[in-house]
């Protein structure tokens, strides 16, 4: 083949994978929509639509994260646009795998989750581009991959705490009249929010050494205060807080629901918060290529 | 009473409210260190537009941290966590090996038991529970990692790698240089300008002297640039456009050939490095791969390239990527990245560019144009002049750093990562056994991911 005719099947498979990612974005929003119906009206079907409409679309979502993968030669992870995506298919796949342990028919969560998820396809979609670049020598690494992977597999699990998290507050204390219609008080439900910190806090702890690890092999400064950095120390010290509250019975009932939640928001702050904030304060950043 | 006070002070600051507190307080810091932009100057703080000028010198906002404040709050953390290292220590040696009586019953966990004492050992024997106390009417058994002991260890991973952050506020250093082909440049692995010099020349005292044989030679043997060849994509900008190209209701790319463009895959430099006593060394090293070579690590930073432009047959020098004016001629100039070195094209074949780069001005109205391209040797007319780019020279950006808070932060990763990991997911499980009044009860205790409790407590009911 000729360098031409590869390119124009570049642009052939481009236009294919965007019309899946399309497909995926509007699925995850239906999802979401159908999550709003089921929060009016308590009907549990609906709940069950939720959870079933979420499998069908991280299923499309897989497909389309191989179909990139082929296609670029590379891990999926690269761009903005590449790793919204990613964090769309990690956390619902977390949330699917989590629900399957659960007993009783609790789907609110799974609401939750497809709105997070179909904000990050839909923000990916309208303001990034999909152009497939190659890996630049700033990521030619082989904490690359780790890093990256690691990082998201505790974003996931976090996205799935702060959604347990909502629907315990909502439904099982604020008000729990209202809790039966989703499937509340449900047993070990609660436990879960903990479960899944205890799980993604030494994931998180991996990612922020590995960036420190790799940050010395690139730049020869383990730690360089780079707003990124400053801001995964943020998220890894609010989760450190939750977890001591969890150990203090008088703050367990309200003080770490609060910090998982302001966990959650540090998290989104360290992901796509950074880059506005560097944009905006025109600070400069060493993690621009993430942006 | 004094020994109220210490007795409290103690308590404060091996609590874990403390810690909360503290770590809360530090947040605050880290936030405030993203907000303001750290090592800037006040005065181009203030040139910047910058509204907390007293606020920002009070606190030292521009580099805060380095601030007397943010000191102290991690001194106060690094006390909380060694009086809670030590405390807890005291605690797992001074552990009972049961709980007492009045406290076992208090805990709303315990369960009675149908089964009798024998049964209940002989089961949690069979789930390899050890027995680790047995007097009448009282067993513990326990299997699995030691959580305190992990967490324990976790902690003094902190304290080590505060130890590192001192060693490395204190005694680190890191220079830049630029390398340009047969203009060797000096190394030295010793700087006056660390913390801890400049604290001693502070204190009247002098730092130690720069020894000859800590110096290198550094010269440029070549520098490498190469680039990959990639489908260049014109994505719309408007959110209705981009949904119509995803639903299929326009095409992505237009008529005509594809557009290609050339992202960087490498960078290298090859150098050349000398003591005053021996030969030079020959090395190459690119980003993400470092230089090592006797205690010296070389760090690929990046590259600065000198273009040589003629306008009219006159002579001008610009650096690329960096705006130029031409005399004569309204607005700003700025060249694009020069391309150069070698390029790997979609059809698997390398070739040699011949260095080009894209030249834009901005007018005076500040609007943006695309000028084109200027290949070196081919001559482009270009607002009413001649443009000739004639040729460049590349010159490599390295960084060398002395840190020895590096090995502390190795080994606090280790003693951090491990007991983290096996203190989350790692099994953790202990029954105790009272027989009271005829009756058999049980308390379980886990910890860790991988401990179900629930599972644990059905087999030892038989269940």
């Amino acid at each position: 083949m000729t360098g031409e005719a590869l390119l124009s099947r570049d642009a052939f498979l481009l236009a294919q994978e965007l019309k899946l990612f399309w497909s995926v974005a509007i699925l995850y929003g239906l999802c979401f929509l159908i999550g709003l119906f089921y929060l009016l009206t308590g009907k549990e079907t609906l709940g069950r639509w939720v959870t079933g409409g979420l499998w069908a679309t991280v299923a499309l979502h897989t497909l389309l994260i191989i179909f990139r993968t082929v296609e670029g030669g590379r891990p999926p992870f690269q761009s903005l646009y590449e790793t919204l995506s990613w964090f769309a298919w990690s956390a619902t796949a977390t949330y699917l795998y989590v629900h399957s342990k659960w007993k009783g028919g609790v789907h609110f969560p799974g609401f939750i989750v497809a709105g997070i998820s179909a904000g990050a396809c839909f923000y990916s979609l309208l303001t990034r581009s999909p152009e497939i670049t190659p890996i630049p020598p700033a990521l030619r690494s082989p904490w690359y991959e780790w890093h990256v992977v690691i990082a998201f597999a505790a974003y996931a699990v976090f996205v799935v705490s702060f959604a347990v998290e909502v629907s315990h507050l909502l439904f099982e204390r604020r008000f729990p009249w209202r809790g039966r219609a989703f499937g509340f008080p449900a047993q070990g439900f609660y436990r879960y929010a903990h479960r899944l910190n205890l799980f993604g806090f030494p994931m998180l702890a991996f990612a922020v050494f590995s960036g420190a690890a790799w940050a010395n092999d690139a730049w020869g400064r383990y730690w360089s205060w780079d707003p990124k950095e400053t801001w995964s120390l943020i998220t890894w010290t609010v989760y450190a807080m939750y977890l001591h509250t969890k150990a203090i019975p008088t703050w367990r009932e309200n003080a770490s629901p609060a910090l998982n939640i302001l966990g959650f928001v540090c998290m989104v702050i360290t992901f796509l918060g950074v880059s506005w904030l560097a944009k905006l304060l025109g600070i400069p950043s060493m993690h621009a290529y993430a942006v | 009473m004094p020994s109220d006070f210490s007795s409290k002070l103690r308590k404060t600051s091996s609590s874990l409210k403390t810690s909360v507190w503290l770590l809360a307080a530090m947040c605050v810091f880290f936030i405030l260190g993203t907000i303001f932009p750290q090592g800037t100057e006040l005065k181009d703080y203030m040139e910047a537009g910058g509204k907390f000028v007293p606020f920002v010198k009070w606190f030292n906002l521009l580099g805060i941290f380095t601030s007397p404040l943010f000191l102290i709050l991690s001194g106060l953390l690094s006390v909380n966590l060694l009086v809670c290292i030590y405390d807890r220590w005291r605690a797992m040696k001074k552990r009972p090996a049961y709980i007492p009586e009045g406290q076992f019953f208090m805990n709303p966990k315990v369960v009675e038991m149908a089964a009798p004492e024998d049964a209940l050992l002989l089961r949690a024997k069979e789930m390899r529970f050890k027995e680790k106390y047995s007097a009448e009417g009282i067993h513990v058994l326990e299997k699995g990692l030691p959580f305190r002991w992990l967490s324990w260890i976790y902690h003094l991973g902190i304290v080590v790698a505060i130890l590192g952050f001192l060693s490395t506020a204190l005694f680190a250093f890191e220079e830049e240089i630029t390398l340009y082909k047969g203009k060797p440049v000096k190394i030295s692995l010793y700087s006056p300008d660390t913390r801890w010099n400049k604290f001693k020349k502070a204190l009247g005292m002098s730092p130690p002297e720069e020894k000859k044989e800590k110096e290198y030679e550094a010269a440029l043997l070549a520098f490498e640039t190469e680039y990959t060849e990639a489908l260049k994509v014109d994505y719309p900008k408007e959110p209705l456009t981009r949904l119509a190209l995803g639903l299929g209701f326009r095409p992505l790319m237009g008529e005509g050939k594809p557009e290609v463009s050339y992202s960087p895959k490498m960078w290298l430099s090859r150098i050349s490095l000398k003591t005053p006593r021996e030969k030079a060394v020959k090395g190459a090293l690119w980003v993400n791969r470092p230089y090592r070579f006797r205690g010296l690590t070389l760090y690929q930073m990046g590259f600065e390239q000198d273009i040589t432009l003629l306008v009219d047959g006159k002579p001008l020098k610009i650096k690329s990527m960096e705006p130029f004016e031409i005399k004569g001629m309204e607005g700003k100039f700025i060249t694009g990245m020069a391309k150069t070195g070698k390029v790997y094209k979609k059809d698997g074949m390398v070739e040699k560019f011949t260095p080009f780069f894209e030249l834009k001005h901005t007018g005076k109205d500040g609007r943006k144009k695309e000028l084109g391209k200027l290949v070196q040797g081919k001559p482009e007319r270009f607002l009413g002049k001649r443009f000739l780019f004639k040729g460049m020279e590349e010159a490599s950006g390295l960084s060398y750093r002395i840190d020895p808070g590096v090995t502390f932060i190795s080994i606090s990763v280790w003693l951090l990562f491990a007991g983290l990991l096996l203190r989350s997911l790692g099994y953790w499980g202990r029954i105790q056994i009272v027989v009271k009044e005829g009756k058999t009860y049980a308390l379980l205790s886990t910890r860790g991911l991988l401990a179900n409790g629930e599972k644990i407590m059905a087999k030892l009911k038989g269940e």
